[in-house]
């Protein structure tokens, strides 16, 4: 599929300092969601305000970087160049212990034995042109 | 209904349908393909360019103001944008029966185009490419999906499907029963793109995969073309060229939260569980009442999870109620008897509108549903918006 680019590059693309936030974070290999200062709610994408009690008050907290998988796709069909290496290759969604969820790619198995509620932790890699990429392997002490 | 609600159930009509040519490579500016089968609407339904007051599309290929400088339209009264993807079009309806009911406009063009195969992404030959944005995804899409490879519909749909297969056990087959009714329904179709190309279990099972559960055969089709439907006052309709298809009823409906798939608290509470349960409220039905369905069907699941939120079966049971050919022209529920997304062409689901309509008029040719007087037409969109009108003859 030479012909469909998708993503030319895939490094994130931040539009806000919330986005940046995340990612400056991630550079550190600190994977951090956003949590409410009044009602003490985690969330993710991050956002202005707290959905649940509607504070604009809120802070960065260091995830434990620990969760279960709550589901996932496996791409046969990469959408750039730079994924046709990986193929074919997961996409998870992942219930983190926090009680956000984050999607991120596979390491360390074989995504044909996958399935809901399996332990993973987080673990950083490097991109090509600078920062970290969290993504998930199966839990080490479990 | 809430006591303030705008009543519009049976003010608006569909009193006109048009269709390009649907191809893959046309070569036209997808505007020209618009007001191309907005003038063959607005013939089919005996009207004259400068009766059209209203317009409403997607945020795509072309503007309104655009449309009504081609038409000639001095005094356009009421337009409209929708951003609910796919889901755009059936929303459209909604809109255009409460701009009549408020007494707006009166004849509204309601329409969608693009160059869906030859144009739309960066493909080499293509001497002007077309781009959708999608403002109210692309923040997602760039910080979150896209560094994961995860960057077009077909993945992100997959999660929703991949966990209700797994937790409810729904089969490859029951996707399979999808795509095979639409399939078959498209062989007697003018305008379908996959005549002569029919299909069986078989070669749905063996067909590649594209993003798992999705197979090649569970996605629909990439289509230029465009297609147009005209809703005019109820109270004017009846001395026009056709008999009118009412808008007894419509809603649109959004996931929460609607801009991150992941993050949502139930993954299959998609918009039609909220928009559904409204529309058959506003026309005192209930989902058994309908005579046919035409739903949005970019992927075959799309469809497994919208009959669950109509409220055709429980949660997990799809599987079971697509058994058995329900959803084909000699079932309990004939769909998508232009073949669909998924067989007939991707023209955003308006070209289900125009099937609906034809088949309320008795024209559906071969695939004419037998004493049809009610049919349902859904939209699907974004990640998981969710739109659904009600017609009826």
């Amino acid at each position: 599929m030479t012909d469909t680019q998708f993503i030319p590059n895939p490094a994130p693309r931040p539009t806000n300092y919330l986005d940046e936030q995340f990612w400056e974070n991630c550079s550190k290999k600190i994977l951090s969601f956003q949590c409410c200062h009044d009602c003490e709610t985690w969330r993710h994408i991050p956002r202005f305000m707290c959905a649940k009690c509607g504070s604009p008050n809120w802070g960065w907290r260091e995830s434990h970087g620990r969760g279960t998988i709550y589901t996932w796709t496996v791409c046969h069909m990469p959408m750039s160049a730079h994924f046709e290496k990986d193929f074919p290759y997961a996409v998870l969604v992942v219930d983190m212990e926090e009680g956000v969820r984050i999607t991120a790619g596979l390491r360390g198995m074989d995504y044909k034995d996958l399935k809901i509620g399996l332990p993973v932790e987080v673990v950083f890699e490097p991109l090509e042109d600078g920062g970290f990429l969290p993504f998930f392997r199966p839990r080490q002490d479990s | 209904m809430s006591d303030n609600s705008l009543d519009f159930r049976d003010k608006a009509a569909i009193v006109g349908i048009g269709e390009t040519d649907y191809t893959r490579g046309a070569l036209r500016p997808s505007a020209e393909m618009i007001l191309e089968s907005t003038r063959i609407a607005i013939a089919d339904a005996g009207l004259k360019n400068s009766d059209i007051d209203g317009i409403i599309l997607p945020p795509v290929m072309i503007t309104a103001e655009e449309i009504a400088a081609n038409l000639g339209i001095e005094d356009l009264r009421y337009s409209a944008s929708i951003n609910m993807g796919g889901a755009s079009p059936v929303t459209a309806l909604q809109t255009a029966a409460m701009a009549i009911a408020a007494g707006v406009a009166n004849n509204i063009v309601v329409t969608v185009g693009w160059n869906g195969s030859s144009a739309l992404r960066p493909k080499p030959n293509a001497k002007f490419p077309e781009q959708i944005s999608i403002p109210a995804l692309e923040r997602t899409l760039q910080n979150y999906y896209f560094p994961y490879g995860s960057a077009s519909p077909v993945q992100m749909y997959a999660w929703i499907a991949m966990r209700h297969m797994q937790t409810y056990g729904i089969s490859h087959e029951a996707m399979g029963a999808v795509a095979l009714a639409c399939r078959r329904h498209a062989q007697f179709n003018d305008k379908a793109t996959t005549r002569g190309q029919e299909l069986d279990m078989e070669g749905y099972l063996n067909s590649r995969w594209i993003s798992e559960p999705f197979r090649l055969f569970d996605c629909c089709l990439e289509t230029d073309g465009a297609c147009t439907v005209i809703v005019s006052r109820a109270d004017q309709a009846k001395d026009l060229r056709h008999k009118p298809v009412y808008i007894m009823a419509a809603a649109e409906g959004h996931p929460y939260p609607a801009d991150d798939i992941a993050n949502r608290p139930d993954m299959f509470h998609i918009g039609l569980a909220n928009s559904a349960p409204k529309a058959f409220a506003m026309a005192g039905l209930k989902p058994t009442d309908m005579d046919f369905l035409q739903i949005y069907d970019c992927f075959t699941y799309v469809v497994l999870l919208q009959l669950e939120a109509l409220g055709f079966c429980e949660q997990g049971a799809v599987g079971e109620f697509v058994k058995d050919g329900t959803l084909e022209i000699d079932g309990k529920f004939p769909m998508n008897t232009h073949g669909g997304l998924h067989s007939q062409a991707h023209v955003w689901g308006l070209n289900h509108v125009v099937e609906a309509a034809r088949q309320l008029r008795g024209d559906g040719g071969e695939m004419q549903v037998k004493d049809a007087e009610l049919g349902l037409v859904t939209g699907w969109g974004d990640f998981g918006d969710g739109s659904l009108v009600i017609l009826r003859k």
